[in-house]
Formats: C-alpha cells, structure tokens, sequence
C-alpha cells in the first residue's frame, strides 16, 4: 500500500512538474493561432518525452548509471562532449528564459521592478538548487505545478466544441510556414534535454534498481502522459477565448487570461501560481542538469557539486578503475562531514568528493579518453557498474 | 602574372558598398501589407486590453496583475504607433497609415488609464466599451486594406 501511494505521489510529481515556459507560450500560441489544430504535435511530443523519459529511467535503474554517462561511456568523450555542449547549451538558454519568466510572474503578482526579480529568482533558484535533495525539489514544485490544473478546469468551463478538439488530434500538415514553424516548436517545447537528465539522475540518486522498473515505466507513462493534458489544455482555452479575437498572447501574462476569465481572481491567482512553480521547477531542473559532472574534476570544491549537477554523472566517476575497471582504486575514503552527504546526493558522489586530486582527475580524464571500454566486461548491460 | 591580391581602395569600397546596402535595406515606403500586419497588431492588442478591461470591471483581476499587463501593452501600442508615424506610407496607404496611428494613440491612452485604476470597476468598464470600439476601428482598417472582412 506504501509502495502505491509512494508511485501516485511520483505520478502526482511528475504531473505537477511537466510545463516549463516553452510549453506555456508555445501551446498558448498555437492555439491562438490555429486553434485546436496543432493538439496532434503536443500529443507527438508527449508521447516522445514519455519514451525517452522511460528508456532513460530504465537505463539509469539497470546501469546505475545517468543517461549522459551512458552516452559517454557508449559514445565515447567526443560525441559525449558533443552532446554536452549541445545540451549545456539548450539548457542555458532554458535557464535564461525561466528565470526571466520567474520574474515576470512575479511582477504580475507584486508589481516592483523587473530586475529585482531576476536577481530574487536566480537567488532562489541557487538556494534551491544546492539545499533541497531531488526529492524535495521532485515535490514541492511538482505538486505546487499541480495549480496548472486550473487549466483543464478552465476548458472544462468554457465548454468547447469538442470534436473539434477531437479532430485537432489528427496529424495534419500545411504549406503555411508558421504552421510548421509552430509543429516543430510544440514537439521541441515538450521534449527538453533537462528533462530527462534531471528524471534520470532522480533515479539515480533514490538508489533505483531492476526492481524499480515497474515504477519508471508508470511514472513515465502516467505522468507525463497526464502532463500532455496539461499541455493540451493550454491549447484548447487559448484556442477557445483567444483564437476568435485575435489575440496574438506573446506575453506570459496573456497565457493567464482564459483563467481569470472562467474563475476571476481566484482563477487568475491559481493560474499564476502555478506557473511560477513550473516555471521555477523547470529552472531547477535545467540548472541542475547541465551535465558537465562528468567533465568536471573531483578537485573541484565540493560545495559546487549541487550546483553544477547534483547527482549527474559524476555518480558514477568515482567507480572506474581500469584493473578492475572502478575508478574508486583512485579515491580515498568519503570524508563523513562534506556538504555533498548533507544534501543528499548519491553516495557515489560522497566518494567522488571525498578524493579532491587534482592530478588523479587528470589521470582519470586522460584514461577516459584513452581507454574507456565501450563495454566493460563482468556485465551484460555495458552499463559500467561493476560488482564489487 | 598577376597576384591574387586586392587593392586596398576595392575592398573599401566593397565594404561601404555592403553597409550602404544593409543600412538602406529596411528603408522604403510603408507597404500594403506592411501596415496591414500592424493594425492587425494593434487589433489583438486592443482584444487583450478589453479581456483585461472586463477583469477590472467584474471585480475580478488582482490589480497588480491589471497594472503591470497595461504597462506592457500600453508600451507595445505606444510603440507601434512611434513606428508607424515614423514610416513613410506609400501614397495610397496613406490616409490608412493615419487613421492607424490615430488606433495606436488611442489604445496607448487606454492602456495608460487602466494602468493608473486597475482595481476601479467603473473606470474598468468605460476602458473595456473603448477598447471594444478600437478594436472596431482596427477591424475596419484592415477589411480596407485587405478588401476582406477582419
């Protein structure tokens, strides 16, 4: 009974911490520009997510490894460090545009000026970032983010003709140019490299193992497939009140109105509420999963683990040794007092941190290009986790 | 045999060539189209602006939230209109070009009103019939320029 509240409240999360601001200006506009029609590629997307989402919680629970490890054992350290200056990339981007959408939330909801909220935001967001586990961040913004609901009330609300609705589910295609400008733009809002870092990390740092898979593949499914109804319903109220008028909603407090407008002020304030949260939530997750653990040394201080990728692939840095093929024949003992212990990050981590050399990194890095296996032997899966 | 090299003085005027070109490029008469997009801009501007208006009215917006979205919209009006004033029309546009900066004027004064009673209902409701009827005038702009219904 324990074990099924434990996954609805993950499924509940997950739910709650879907929407980033990509999906809230991307889906609002769609609707108001072509209606229902584009409800087919948020579909795509949260269809696409979902997969990858599954495939990489499922690779992280068998491995023990996060999926950017994974890629760079697989791949080996060029297209690894490909695939992380394109991600470290979107996700700085991302990053940029939640904080500036965290604070233009906040200034709907106090009116002071912009700049002050930019520099509260990205305060919040580091505090955040380096004080709360994956649990504690997985919740307060995954369920807070549970005030988007007042969304798919409001389309509820505005009673729309649903089979046209219906319809906009099926894949169409045009010659229009911003037609297919926005397809690729709701696809892409719905699937963001952080995601995916930041969900398998989480599995990573609860310790998930082959007997979790029943659990990841319910989380992926469930939730983010309730997250798509969300996404959805952005669509449909902007495409109800806003598609009629005219309104082209390029601001984020325009994505607001349809609520305020079925429930006053009490619609207004839960819409908002609940973008802030997503919007912070999805910040956290952007910022915490830019993936340069791998590519950082252990000599780094640290107190910046938190903030440069909590439990991302460094979680598995310190296990590789050549002989052995573990890294850990470097690493001296955990020192028990390090401010990783305390935040909760994998104990991988703990081990990592505990042995700062400067010199072991550079040996450890240079034999990451050298002689990293594309499957180290003693394992089926080529995850790289060897028995000890 | 002639070297690949070139002359100093070419690739100056090459370059000043370039820049004169890029410079120039946006310049021009304000076109059919180009004004058509505008006041169609100021169309869904003046769409928001009544949403907005109607919360003030009901009694059911936060006044922060009423204030800050004026602001902003008013600053967008304010400079659709800075732009269009700007633009030089081509002469058969000209009396639409006018008549639209005329919309934008009007929608940033609204904005502005709003903007300083966003918890005033009466004040609210007055904006909201306004901003109705220059959504109106935006409409009937369009439908000239584009011989279509807005």
């Amino acid at each position: 009974m324990k074990s099924i509240l434990k996954i609805a409240l993950r499924i509940i999360a997950a739910l709650g911490g879907f929407l980033d601001i990509g999906d809230l200006v991307f889906n609002t506009q769609a609707g108001a520009l072509f209606r229902y029609d584009l409800l087919w590629a948020v579909a795509l997307g949260t269809i696409g997510i979902g997969v990858y989402a599954e495939m990489s919680g499922r690779v992280a629970a068998v491995t023990g490894r996060p999926v950017f490890d994974s890629i760079r054992m697989r791949l080996g350290f060029g297209m690894g460090l490909v695939a992380l200056i394109a991600s470290t990339f979107v996700n700085v981007l991302t990053v940029a545009a939640e904080l500036g959408g965290l604070a233009i939330i906040l200034t709907l909801l106090f009116d002071a000026a912009f700049s002050l909220f930019v520099v509260l935001a990205a305060i919040g967001l580091v505090i955040a970032v380096a004080l709360l586990p994956f649990g504690g961040i997985e919740r307060i913004f995954g369920y807070c983010g549970l005030l988007m609901l007042v969304f798919v009330a409001t389309a509820i609300h505005q009673g729309p003709d649903w089979s046209a609705v219906a319809h906009g589910f099926i894949p169409s295609l045009s010659d229009s140019k911003l037609y297919l400008y926005f397809v690729v733009g709701v696809f892409a809002a719905a699937l963001m490299p952080y995601e995916v870092h930041f969900y398998s990390s989480g599995a990573i740092e609860e310790g998930w193992t082959e007997e979790n898979l029943k659990e990841n593949r319910l989380n992926a499914i469930i939730g983010y497939g309730l997250g798509g109804v969300l996404a959805c319903a952005l669509v449909v109220v902007s495409g109800y009140l806003f598609h009629p008028l005219g309104v082209d909603p390029a601001d984020l407090g325009t994505v607001a109105l349809p609520a305020q407008g079925a429930y006053g002020e009490t619609g207004l304030l839960l819409a908002l509420g609940g973008m802030m949260f997503c919007v912070g939530g999805a910040a956290i997750d952007s910022s915490s999963s830019d993936g340069l653990r791998p590519f950082i040394p252990c000599s780094v201080p640290c107190f910046v683990c938190p903030l440069l990728g909590r439990s991302l692939p460094c979680c598995g840095r310190g296990k590789w040794e050549p002989s052995r093929r573990v890294f850990e024949r470097r690493l001296p003992s955990p020192a028990p007092s390090r401010p990783c212990e305390q935040s909760g990050v994998d104990i991988r981590v703990r081990r990592a941190c505990g042995g700062s050399i400067l010199a072991d990194e550079l040996l450890r890095m240079g034999e990451l290009l050298a002689i990293y296996p594309q499957r180290p032997p003693g394992r089926s899966d080529g995850g790289g986790r060897t028995s000890e | 045999m002639q070297t690949g090299r070139r002359r100093p003085g070419v690739t100056a005027v090459g370059v000043a060539l370039g820049v004169l070109l890029i410079a120039f490029s946006g310049c021009g008469d304000l076109s059919r189209d180009e004004l058509n997009r505008g006041v169609e801009s100021l169309g869904a501007l003046a769409a928001q602006g009544e949403l907005i208006a109607n919360g003030v009215a009901r009694d059911a917006t936060k006044s922060t939230y009423a204030r800050v979205m004026s602001k902003t919209l008013g600053g967008e009006a304010e400079h659709e209109a800075e732009k269009l004033a700007d633009a030089e029309p081509s002469p058969e546009v000209k009396g639409e070009r006018n008549a639209a900066v005329q919309i934008a004027g009007e929608l940033a004064d609204l904005f502005s009103e709003l903007q300083a009673f966003p918890g005033d209902e009466h004040h609210g409701a007055l904006v909201q019939k306004h901003m109705a009827e220059v959504k109106e005038q935006a409409d009937a702009v369009v439908e000239h320029l584009t011989g279509e219904e807005a």
